[in-house]
């Protein structure tokens, strides 16, 4: 098996200077795939089925811990960051190691003991942890999905999204000319959706109240929402109905 | 306070109202029925009228003169009494010769009336608003003193909280261990580059931390400030970002706010180049138009609308423009297209 190593970091030559001293430190490794931003990285995990990625947090399209709560357990993750202010939320959230830059050649092999001590085992699954400890990190709003129809990724920016539904144990994720499904729930997408553009409308679906063209409620459990560019309508359950009102 | 003020003036307006009305039934009772009831020899309701209506018109003067002693300001004031004593003068006239042509014990009553209305109640009314109104305008200017000391009170606070923060947002640890991550990589592979941003890195701490102290720079010192810290962005960044200085005209020895031209370049650097692949480009310019201090930073990158806006950079920089140069000065940010933000300060120079 060849071992293939992850590198984002958006400052090419921080970047640079780790996978030397990582490639000093593991000279085994055949590989390390660098990139300077955040969807490149998940689009490289993906792509290269990686297992160890070192991430930067700041970093342009998508922070490391937006890729983290994207790799759901796919993969182990490093952090690389320039300022440990955030080191023990990012322990509990369940990542491998906590790097801080300039991080010295005998720092990264203790990361690289750790790395191989935990290689045979399955990654932990950051997407839930994340998703509670959300506030206490500078993480945003989601603003792309990872979603896939048959072998082809899509990274979706959430602005495209009309909708979100349930079908069987994945999620669709709705946009104008396609509609690929994620493996994350409703409750995970929701809890890292801005609440001001997203909402649940029943039990399997939530909305990109931004594309809605025309509310028709009609008493008590009638209320229809018409979305732009989606012939026909979607009924909102009665629980969900109220929120409407409102506007 | 402001609440006890609007108390204040709402109560005044009321007895203004009030007196008006008063004056205006006496003027409409008094004087038809007195002459009606005079007519018809009706005397005891002729009496009646006359002396309900003078007590009605004692009670009244009172009132007014109370209100223009301790209430109303100014040229309204002498106003207000004048009409009061003229209105008084007249109701007493009144009351005289309506009484004049009876009989003596009658001509008697009219002069006890009269008498008491100018010797008694007069100067008793007029000492005892002369004691509201100067119990009034102490209790006043207490308020005042108090608001005033609670207003420097505040304003002292909100200076050192101002200096506490423009400390924290200076000295940004983030910046300051990436820079030396950069010096890190840079001694291994390019002394001569490190040595070039250690320079830099040097210039940059050396005008921040003493100057933290100063609220005014001079524009050269705040010009090298700010290209010290463009530099290492640059040197971080690479080609994701470049800038551009400019100064028009010949502007002299100006003094501006430490740190203005900074906080905007850094929140541009933040929020617009790095957080996009491609990047951006900062431009600033500095001119002098008539008595201001024209300072713009334009910029492309990724659209500064929201997390920008409310910033805690900018906030900073609107207390400080206003606590420096009391609404004289101004910034306005407006974005010219999805990609470009432009934020422009005007400074008053002398």
């Amino acid at each position: 098996m060849t071992l293939k190593v992850l590198i984002a970091d958006d400052e090419v030559r921080l970047a640079r200077k780790l996978s030397e001293r990582l490639k000093k430190c593991w000279p085994e490794i055949d590989e390390i795939i660098m990139v300077h931003d955040g969807k490149a990285a998940l689009e490289a995990i993906e792509k290269h089925d990686l297992k160890i990625a070192f991430l930067d947090i700041k970093m342009p399209e998508m922070t490391g811990l937006e890729v983290a709560w994207h790799i759901k357990g796919k993969c182990h993750v490093v952090f690389v960051t320039a300022y440990n202010e955030h080191a023990i939320e990012a322990f509990e959230i369940g990542i491998l190691d906590y790097l801080v830059k300039p991080a010295a050649l005998d720092r990264i092999g203790d990361t690289v003991v750790r790395i191989k001590d935990r290689l045979a085992s399955k990654p932990l699954n950051m997407t839930k942890n994340l998703g509670k400890i959300k506030h206490m990190m500078p993480l945003d709003y989601l603003r792309y999905i990872k979603a896939s129809s048959g072998v082809t990724m899509f990274l979706i920016p959430v602005g495209d999204i009309l909708f979100f539904s349930t079908e069987g144990r994945y999620t669709q994720v709705k946009t104008k000319d396609k509609s690929p499904l994620t493996n994350f729930t409703l409750k995970e997408l929701g809890s890292m959706l801005d609440p001001g553009k997203f909402w649940r409308v029943r039990g399997s679906m939530i909305v990109n109240i931004t594309k809605v063209e025309k509310i028709e409620i009609r008493g008590r459990d009638n209320t229809k929402l018409y979305l732009t560019g989606v012939p026909e309508p979607i009924t909102v359950s009665r629980v969900y109905a109220g929120q409407f009102k409102k506007i | 306070m402001a609440e006890r003020f609007e108390n204040l003036r709402r109560e005044r307006r009321l007895y203004t109202r009030l007196s008006t009305i008063s004056i205006l039934i006496i003027l409409v009772l008094i004087i038809p029925f007195t002459t009606y009831s005079q007519f018809m020899k009706f005397k005891l309701l002729s009496y009646f009228i006359l002396l309900t209506s003078y007590g009605f018109a004692v009670i009244v003067t009172y009132i007014l003169l109370i209100i223009g002693f301790a209430f109303v300001k100014g040229r309204w004031r002498w106003l207000l009494i004048i009409s009061v004593c003229l209105f008084a003068s007249s109701v007493a006239l009144l009351v005289y010769f309506t009484l004049s042509d009876k009989t003596i014990t009658q001509k008697s009553w009219s002069y006890v009336l009269f008498m008491h209305y100018f010797l008694n109640f007069f100067p008793i009314s007029l000492i005892f608003s002369l004691i509201l109104y100067q119990s009034r305008t102490e209790t006043l200017s207490k308020e005042k003193q108090i608001t005033h000391a609670k207003q420097d009170e505040r304003r002292l606070r909100d200076l050192a909280e101002m200096k506490l923060r423009v400390l924290q947002a200076q000295i940004e640890p983030h910046f300051l261990f990436n820079t030396l991550a950069h010096l890190d990589a840079l001694i291994e592979d390019d002394p001569s580059e490190a040595s070039i941003l250690l320079g830099k890195f040097i210039t940059y701490l050396r005008g921040v931390t003493p100057l933290v102290k100063k609220a005014m720079l001079s524009l050269d010192e705040e010009i090298t400030l700010s290209r010290s810290y463009l530099d290492i962005q640059l040197s971080r960044l690479g080609g994701r970002m470049s800038y551009d200085i400019k100064v028009v005209g010949k502007i002299g020895s100006a003094e501006i706010p430490s740190f203005i031209i900074l906080t905007l370049v850094e929140n541009a650097v933040k929020h617009a180049i790095e957080k996009t692949v491609k990047g951006g480009h900062i431009d600033i310019e500095i001119k002098k138009e008539l008595k201001a201090l024209i300072i713009s930073v334009n910029n492309t990158g990724l659209s500064l609308e929201s997390d920008w806006k409310s910033g805690t950079g900018l906030r900073n920089i609107k207390q400080r423009l206003e606590s420096l140069y009391e609404g004289s000065a101004k910034m306005s940010l407006q974005t010219l297209s999805d990609d470009r933000t432009s934020a422009v300060l005007t400074l008053p120079i002398n």
